[in-house]
């Protein structure tokens, strides 16, 4: 018999060895399948820890094993969803059995009988606030829409699917609604959205259709559980932004269920994103008139705001009075949520899909998407390629077409979503200005001199707005329709807005931040008198910006190389033309 | 209508045959006789019908189909100016589109599961009994009752009665007698991955399915270079692993060629050989004679010249030691450099610890994953023509991992078969092929 000497104490009985609890104590504590124990953790957002001391954790085993908190699972041993999978487990016991026995009858029966559980519980306790749930949309959204397109399996059951291709569609309708749409991307993977919510942004991913290879790496059950919370989380952030925003929700009422065609109707509808979304109440919304607020006020900061909301309206509804007709062999859903989002009117072929609400051949076609070497011509319609759709997005103005035309060679679509301090292409720039009407001099100076015209850039300007004037008495009557719509953008804007500093407009919209950063980093100048931390902090600030400057300058440097080596070898190929 | 009908040639409808033969059709040869030809050609009249004049042409009435032409018009023929390949390609149908595949409607079973389905989900919240046994359907019932399928606002206090709320803490109650069970205060803030990777992080400005230029190249720049390390890693791997002290084939050859006077440098050889064997050392400890030993004064006088040797250095340390006095400055110095190289070895490690990721399982997460490229050679200039690359399933669950939501995981291959069956032939059948071979050979040697 050992004694316990006087202080002694057991090893391994307080500390860390007691604050973490390994994956298989876990399982073993609340009596759970590993499949229901994973399932439980994803649903109720509890994560493995890594231990301080792997020796201590594992009372004196180092081995890398996975360990929890001891509360967060004495905490599960309370969820009321352990409940639900143990009489899960009991029906599928019953189900297997009748089938065995081949008695259809019963086993019609049990399958009525399936449990069913609710997580709203769940729900609002991982998100307390709304704003909290919005802020994890990134995620949901992502796997919802993956999810929305997968064909049905044991694995993947019909209902998720059909819950998740609801959802996909309710919200890109409500994001047509509140036109939320900031940027977009076509990536090699998919479409890249980018929206903002009641101060949230939100980014998702869209893959291409048709895109999808079964992966057999990835573990799908563990996949449709995150699914199927998003799902629960994200119908409940609908009814929220529906309802606030006065919208009928579900926006395929219960209540029309009586009129079986008219709800097919609206399923349709839903479906190809052309859907009139309800009122719930009929209130007469009065339009604020921001001119008026910015000429009652003197406030600087106050004007500043109304300044970028403005240039925020105008945005939102670039493609006002454009109606678009998408030709067969383009994307129709990524472009019909764009186009309707930003304000244009859309159809499509009708007999590839329902929805279409005016034909190709009709006189109010403005624009015609067409991803082909040729277009039919007619006169007053621009024919485009689906790119020009994803620019005008994302440069915030519509972009001259005639850079867009079928079979053209088109300029790089560029990501909107680079951040700030890297590099950008000097295309970026030239894109800009056209987005915002203005005619870049870049690109087509190649026989004059480029310092000529750096010399004075104001003059230039005005000559070259002379020379659109001069160029518009020429041109067709179809291209001049086209133009309208940016000569009016063109004349809206104030003069300085032009002269304002490029790189930050497009890319990165949000200027007043920039400002922040500076006043930050100023601050911490001040304090790094004082504290050694923050000298460190400031010195390692200093350091990666440097770093960042060398890059973009060095990349800057080749492009300067290469556009003069292009430019001497037009010369030079030009002057043997002439030679000839 | 009328040119319409005067363009489009009627298919013709065979006749009935009035006489049915009479014959055995109990087997398979009678089958055949049955003329559906009928019935074939009634339904292609009807689809023709429908395709054409959109319904029964029998049901339409004769003013539907014909106008009577009162007035002489002298109207100009419009020219069509269609072309003619457009006109072949057009289509004439006038059946409307096929609804897609999601938008058909559930079958009448699926709708009647449903319905039980939303019934039994109204039981997990408290519905009114009165209302079940209403005969209500699920739809009312769902109208009636929040807290089903998400219909009512989570985060606002009062859409739901009491009754309907699920509260922890009473489930909890209920199943242990506990009251008041709270979420641990450490499940507000998520594990440190969770912050500081991005959620969905945005593909390589060089992944566009357009990319500008250098976006393009720095992306293939970036991916050339993972690519180069984990070929180089691998490449080290194979270098270690290969067995040491093997004779290389160059070597076993000249080995066997040792000796036979074929190797130019072989007499060298032989003389460097010879020449060591003659300058061996020997290691024989020599035997301690008597003449050798020390006597007591001698080893007196050792002694007092090693105290004497040791006086004298200890009397230099001492010199040495005085002497620092004089450069402490430098020795400070040097103190506090070495105190600078520690703390900044401190941060270093500090640093480390900040980047290091955490080890939530048996695997490491993969934390730079590889991205999605297309060769210069691959990019098209049209979404038409683009050919999408990567898996966004799989691009999730590497996320997730990297985040430490989930612990990283392989799936397991399942293991082949330990031991290969092995097959042999029964004795029986080898005895007789036995035989039979020696009689082939027998006769073999009889014919030569």
């Amino acid at each position: 018999m050992v004694y316990k000497k006087h202080g002694m104490k057991k090893k391994y009985t307080a500390g860390e060895a007691t604050a973490y609890i390994s994956r298989k104590n876990a399982r073993k504590k609340l009596q759970l399948s590993l499949a229901d124990f994973r399932r439980l953790c994803i649903l109720k957002g509890i994560y493995p820890r890594e231990p301080k001391s792997r020796k201590k954790a594992g009372k004196g085993a180092a081995s890398n094993r996975t360990y929890y908190y001891t509360k967060d699972i004495q905490f599960l041993l309370h969820e009321p969803l352990i409940e639900k999978f143990r009489a899960h487990k009991v029906f599928l016991k019953k189900l297997k059995k009748a089938e065995g026995r081949r008695d259809w009858k019963k086993a019609d029966q049990v399958r009525d009988q399936r449990p069913l559980y609710n997580m709203d519980h769940i729900v609002l306790e991982r998100y307390p606030t709304f704003n909290d749930a919005l802020r994890d949309m990134d995620d949901a959204l992502t796997m919802i829409f993956m999810f929305a397109r997968i064909p049905k399996s044991s694995t993947v059951h019909a209902e998720l699917v059909a819950n998740c291709r609801r959802i996909a569609f309710e919200w890109m309708n409500f994001c047509i609604h509140a036109q939320c749409i900031r940027k977009v991307f076509v990536s090699i993977k998919g479409y890249y959205y980018q929206v903002e919510l009641k101060g949230e942004t939100i980014t998702w991913l869209v893959a291409h259709e048709f895109a999808q290879e079964h992966n057999e790496d990835v573990d799908y059950k563990v996949m449709r559980t995150f699914t199927e919370f998003y799902a629960n989380v994200a119908s409940f952030i609908l009814f929220k932004l529906y309802t606030e925003d006065n919208l009928k929700y579900p926006p395929i009422g219960q209540k029309d269920y009586d009129d079986d065609e008219y709800v097919k109707r609206q399923q349709s509808d839903l479906e190809s994103l052309t859907l009139e979304l309800r009122k719930s109440k009929a209130i007469e919304e009065s339009e604020d008139d921001i001119d008026e607020l910015a000429a009652a006020t003197g406030d600087e900061g106050l004007q500043k705001a109304i300044e970028q909301e403005k240039t925020q309206r105008s945005q939102k509804n670039i493609f006002k009075g454009c109606k678009v007709f998408i030709s067969r062999e383009c994307p129709r859903a990524p472009l019909a949520f764009l186009l309707r989002s930003l304000g244009a009117e859309v159809s499509w072929d009708s007999e590839l899909y329902p929805g279409a609400s005016f034909k190709l051949d009709d006189d109010c076609v403005t624009h015609l998407v067409i991803d082909r070497p040729t277009a039919p011509q007619k006169l007053g319609r621009q024919a485009v390629q689906p790119q020009w759709v994803f620019d005008s997005v994302n440069f915030g103005g519509l972009m001259p077409t005639n850079d867009y035309v079928p079979g053209a060679e088109l300029p790089p679509h560029l990501s909107p979503f680079v951040k700030e301090g890297q590099y950008v292409p000097p295309d970026m720039e030239v894109l800009q200005s056209k987005a915002r009407g203005e005619d870049p001099g870049i690109g087509k100076d190649s026989d004059e001199e480029v310092d000529e015209e750096s010399d004075d850039e104001a003059e230039d300007l005005e000559e070259e707005e002379e020379e659109e004037e001069t160029e518009e008495a020429e041109e067709p009557p179809a291209k001049k329709m086209a133009k309208v719509a940016i000569e009016e953008k063109k004349e809206d804007k104030p003069k300085e807005f032009k002269k304002r500093d490029v790189k930050a407009a497009g890319r990165d919209k949000q200027e007043p931040k920039e400002d922040v950063i500076e006043a930050e980093k100023n601050k911490l100048a001040r304090a790094a008198q004082t504290s050694k931390k923050r000298k460190r902090l400031l010195e390692r600030i200093e350091k990666s910006e440097r770093k960042d400057r060398g890059r973009i300058e060095k990349l800057t440097n080749k492009r300067a190389k290469i556009d003069a080596a292009k430019k001497a070898e037009a010369k030079k190929s030009k002057k043997a033309a002439k030679l000839d | 209508m009328k040119a319409q009908l005067h363009d489009i040639v009627m298919p013709e409808v065979e006749e009935p045959k009035t006489k049915r033969a009479k014959f055995s059709r109990k087997t398979k040869k009678g089958w055949k006789k049955i003329d559906i030809s009928q019935e074939e050609a009634a339904l292609e009249q009807k689809r023709f019908e429908e395709i054409h004049f959109g319904g029964d042409l029998s049901k339409t009435k004769d003013e539907d189909l014909f106008v009577i032409d009162r007035k002489p018009v002298k109207k100009k023929k419009e020219l069509d100016r269609t072309c003619y390949h457009d006109k072949i390609l057009a289509n004439k149908s006038k059946v409307a589109a096929a609804v897609p595949v999601e938008n058909r409607p559930e079958s009448r079973k699926s709708i009647l599961h449903n319905d039980n389905m939303l019934k039994r989900k109204a039981k997990i919240v408290d519905v009114a009994r009165t209302d079940l046994s209403k005969k209500l359907t699920a739809e009312q019932i769902l109208e009636k009752n929040k807290g089903l399928n998400n219909n009512y606002d989570l985060w606002s206090a009062n859409t739901l009665t009491e009754k309907q709320k699920f509260i922890p803490a009473k489930h909890a109650k209920h199943l242990r007698g506990l009251e008041g069970v709270k979420a641990p205060k450490h499940m507000k803030f998520k594990p440190k991955m969770m912050e500081k990777v991005e959620k969905v992080s945005v593909a390589h400005a060089g992944a566009s399915y357009n990319p500008d230029y250098d976006d393009h190249q720095a992306l293939l720049l970036q991916e050339h270079n993972k690519e180069f390390k984990k070929v180089k890693s691998e490449d080290s791997y194979k270098e270690k692993a290969k067995p040491k002290n093997v004779a290389t084939e160059e070597e076993m050859a000249r080995e066997s060629m040792r000796g036979l006077g074929i190797l130019p440098d072989e007499d060298d050889d032989d003389q460097y050989e010879t020449e060591e064997e003659s300058t061996e050392p020997g290691f024989v400890k020599k035997p301690v004679r008597a003449e050798d030993r020390k006597d007591k004064k001698q080893r007196r006088k050792e002694k007092r010249v090693l105290a004497a040797q040791r006086a004298v250095r200890r009397k230099k340390q001492m010199a040495i030691l005085l002497n620092q006095f004089y450069s402490i400055k430098k020795i400070k110095k040097g103190l506090r450099e070495h105190e600078k190289e520690l703390e900044k070895q401190k941060e270093f490690r500090k640093e480390k610890q900040e980047k290091r990721v955490p080890r939530i399982g048996v695997l490491k997460a993969d934390m730079n994953p590889d991205q999605d490229v297309k060769l210069s050679e691959e990019l098209v200039g049209t979404l038409r023509q683009l050919v999408p690359e990567g898996n966004v399933l799989t691009d999730r669950l590497k996320s997730f991992e990297a985040r430490t939501m989930l612990e990283p995981r392989k799936k397991q291959k399942r293991h082949k078969q330990a031991f290969k069956t092995k097959w042999q032939q029964k004795r029986t059948f080898r005895e007789w092929d036995e035989q039979f071979e020696k009689e082939l050979k027998k006769e073999e040697k009889m014919e030569s």
